[in-house]
């Protein structure tokens, strides 16, 4: 760019008719124009960042911790029923409660821990976790006792009293469970409105935006008045920048929440909905087989004191390959929209700080000629 | 001009700071609160500690949040060695309080930052709680850890009155003649529920502890406790052989022995109270009529008790009844936590949940429990029972809930496999010596038993 010839400044009807006085104004606009400029960028950041902060917090943490207490749950209904259907088939006087077993359980207790790690559902959550890890070890105990029972003599009757125990143990672990995935959905959804809240008062933002607007307009008027320069490149080039910061702001806020709000409901709540869908027919499942198992011991007493009532017969079980195939494709798409929306806001904040700079050091040199003239001639 | 433009900019940058503030904004903040792990599920109890609770929060304006678990014992254990023990929990028995004693995990209640609020508590237990009950409350070399929130009498027979010509009988040959009597006329005596894990099994070594009570007495009692009487030995086998005398019989209890092994426990006396008796007896702490029924039965009228029967045809001078109750032991010290306990052994709290609960929940500070039952009709089960506490009876502490761990589980399981198959016994009975040769540590010297007012020791 190249600097126009100098003009001899003027005196200005409301300052004082002297060029140090004009030259201290400039050095004032000067300062005063990078400051807002820097402050205005650096506030933009916050806010980008705590628009990051704020999808990491739903999309990082809060909907992945209602996965996993999903999981959790939908791992545990089928422990149960993996378990019951081998009482009921005899296949755990030789093969023990078996692999499918085993794993569910070994699910569990990863979700668990993984839950552990995700929630911001506070306090209360710990103490759940607690339970639920030392309920599921009395649990896999008392069916250990029935299988132990099972084998050694050879009737079912005689392994039914700790298997009725593994399921009444199994109901509290379930209602837990299901404690625990309604507060992880209600700290979900409070997270999702307080991003919203926060994003309302981010807007705060434009206050020094709209300030530092009106100074640069300022500085404008002002080289037009005393040095008749009717556009100074640098200033606008200054004034574009912190124009495109704000806008990226404005835009981060919208973006990310856009990215978020799909990821969530579309992918997250399919993969719910299948969890949730698995798990029940996976209990219903069980309590089919368990109420087999009771009638068939004591035909004469009915359910023996255990209050079981003959289950409809629902669908079948048949499909949790599929299922849990559709499940872990929804889990998935969830998951990279959610590190999609966090990788666009990464880059933007990096954007952000670039336009700040630029901003601040045009309003720098945008007065400098301006002021070289009062100090090699002006006095 | 030059001082608007300075206006302006400081405008500027405390509109800035504002905004930045406003996007920054956060923290939190938050007194403390205590957490208590308690045992308590059902909702009468849990109501009922709750309203302790709140009457603790009135006076102090500190929160206590409850935090109840069926598996308390797995879960306390767990929470402690992840070291995430709450402030306060209620111990599964007194063993697993001798136990987290023993590990260094309690607060001694004479060792409270508060030396003399600490101190005031553990002279108000030694001298307004009999002794029975506040040396449940001790451990390792007789130090204080712990405050009994709730007592209960475990040797009862309860019965329905209308149904029943006559009293039950006061002697054990009597009562087992009803009961064979019963069932000859295809009437089933006993109602008995065994279920609740993942401690299954305690109604009956209730059963076989009061038995061994009354049979063999109380010195007998203590060393089987403790660990010096063999399970194998005459005095044992007996006790099991006079339970089995009852329950192996067919016909002798409700659905059968299967039904008594899946029924939960708290449901144990239902058929005392169907329109077609189930059964006429149960045996243990006061029951629990069926929350559902259409007319809920009264104390006194439709369900009343007897003491447990004697075994000699002459009665002894001193009577002899097996308690229980609810410890409540401090992991973390805190001047809060040292207020609860305070709170908890007053007379103020003592009297809450008895109040609220007065046919089932009890109080073990003598001075509470004699107002209680002054305040109770004459004659009533509540009073009764008041004045049992408070007699000169020989108390002893509930025998499982004062072994090891490992022993009282392992009795639990003895119990679910001698009904399930009672020619197993001297099997199972020289398998649970087994588990008490393991299970004790050196030197095990309890006194599970004692005089219910201090001076009159029974060992």
């Amino acid at each position: 760019m190249t600097a126009p010839p100098a003009v001899a400044p003027e005196a200005v009807a409301d300052e004082p008719a002297t060029p140090s006085t004009t030259a201290r104004t400039l050095r004032r606009l000067r300062g005063a124009l990078v400051a807002g400029s820097l402050l205005t960028g650096a506030l933009c950041l916050v806010v980008s960042s705590q628009a990051h902060g704020g999808t990491d917090a739903v999309g990082g943490r809060a909907a992945p911790a209602v996965l996993r207490a999903e999981a959790a749950y939908g791992a545990l209904a089928d422990a149960q029923r993996a378990a019951v259907h081998g009482f009921r088939q005899g296949t755990v006087v030789l093969g023990g409660l078996g692999e499918q077993y085993r794993n569910d359980i070994a699910a569990i207790n990863q979700n668990l821990a993984e839950l552990a790690g995700d929630t911001v559902a506070g306090a209360t959550v710990s103490s759940d976790l607690q339970l639920v890890e030392g309920l599921v070890v009395n649990y896999n105990a008392e069916l250990e006792q029935a299988a132990a029972d099972y084998r050694q003599t050879g009737e079912l009757t005689r392994a039914l009293p700790a298997l009725w125990y593994a399921t009444l143990q199994y109901r509290e672990v379930s209602n837990t469970l299901d404690r625990l995935r309604t507060e992880e959905n209600a700290a979900l959804a409070d997270r999702r409105g307080s991003v919203w809240l926060a994003r309302t008062a981010d807007l705060l933002f434009l206050v020094p935006f709209a300030l530092v607007l009106a100074l640069f307009a300022r500085t404008q008027s002002v080289l037009r008045r005393r040095f008749r320069r009717r556009l100074s490149i640098r200033l606008t080039t200054a004034v574009l920048a912190l124009t495109a910061t704000a806008l990226l702001c404005g835009l981060s806020l919208h973006v990310s929440d856009g990215r978020l709000r799909s990821a969530l409901d579309g992918p997250f709540a399919r993969a719910v909905t299948l969890a949730q869908e698995q798990a029940s027919r996976s209990a219903a499942q069980a309590d089919r087989d368990l109420y087999a198992i009771v009638t068939q011991a004591c035909p004469a007493a009915g359910s023996c004191g255990t209050h079981l009532a003959p289950q409809a017969s629902g669908p079948a079980t048949a499909e949790p390959g599929r299922t849990g195939h559709h499940q872990a494709e929804a889990e998935a798409a969830f998951t990279s929209g959610a590190t999609d929306a966090e990788a666009y806001s990464s880059v933007l904040l990096a954007l952000l700080a670039l336009l700040t700079s630029v901003a601040a050091t045009a309003a720098a040199l945008a007065l400098n000629p301006r002021i070289d003239e009062y100090r090699f001639g002006g006095q | 001009m030059r001082q608007r433009r300075q206006a302006a900019l400081r405008l500027l940058l405390v509109l800035t700071l504002l905004a930045a503030s406003a996007a920054c904004l956060g923290g939190s903040s938050g007194r403390r609160v205590l957490v208590i792990m308690t045992p308590w599920t059902a909702e009468a109890e849990r109501n009922s500690f709750q309203a302790v609770l709140t009457a603790f929060k009135a006076e102090t304006g500190i929160t206590v949040h409850a935090s109840p678990t069926r598996a308390l014992d797995q879960v306390l254990r767990t929470a402690v060695q992840k070291r995430e023990a709450p402030d306060l929990a209620v111990m599964a028995n007194p063993g697993a309080l001798r136990s987290y004693a023993q590990q260094g995990d309690l607060v001694r209640l004479d060792r409270f930052q508060d030396r003399a609020l600490g101190s005031g508590l553990v002279d108000l237990l030694r001298s307004d709680y009999g002794p029975p009950w506040s040396r449940a409350g001790e451990a390792v070399n007789g130090d204080p850890y712990a405050v009994m929130v709730k007592a209960s009498v475990k040797s009862l027979i309860w019965y329905a009155p209308q149904r029943l010509a006559t009293r039950p009988p006061d002697t054990w040959a009597g009562l087992v003649g009803v009961g064979r009597s019963m069932v000859q006329r295809g009437d089933t005596p006993w109602c008995l529920a065994l279920a609740d894990p993942p401690n299954s099994g305690w109604p009956g070594t209730d059963w076989i502890e009061d038995i061994l009570l009354h049979q063999s007495g109380a010195d007998i009692y203590t060393d089987w406790v403790d660990g010096k009487l063999d399970w194998t030995s005459p005095q044992v086998r007996e006790a099991w052989q006079a339970w089995g005398q009852i329950f192996t019989a067919e016909g002798s209890i409700h659905g059968g022995p299967l039904t008594a092994l899946l029924t939960g426990y708290g449901e144990g006396a239902y058929p005392l109270f169907t329109a077609s008796p189930g059964c006429y007896f149960e045996h243990g702490a006061p029951v629990t009529p069926d929350p559902t029924a259409v007319t809920k039965p009264l104390p006194g009228k439709d369900y009343d008790f007897v003491p447990f029967p004697e075994f000699r045809p002459t009665p002894t001078p001193t009577p002899a009844y097996e308690v229980s109750g609810d410890l409540v032991a401090m992991f973390h010290d805190s001047p809060e936590a040292e207020r609860f306990m305070a709170f908890l052994a007053s007379p103020q709290a003592q009297q809450i949940w008895p109040g609220l609960q007065p046919e089932s929940a009890f109080s073990a500070n003598r001075a509470v429990a004699t107002r209680l039952a002054s305040g109770h009709a004459t004659g009533s089960v509540a009073r009764r029972i008041d004045e049992l506490l408070t007699s000169s009876a020989i108390l002893c502490f509930d025998a499982s809930d004062s072994m090891p761990s490992s022993m009282a589980a392992a009795f639990n399981r003895a119990v679910l496999d001698y009904l399930n198959d009672p020619t197993r016994l001297p099997t199972i009975l020289a398998g649970l010596d087994k588990v008490r040769a393991d299970a004790y540590p050196p030197s095990t010297q309890s006194s599970v038993c004692a005089h219910s007012s201090p001076g009159q020791e029974a060992k």
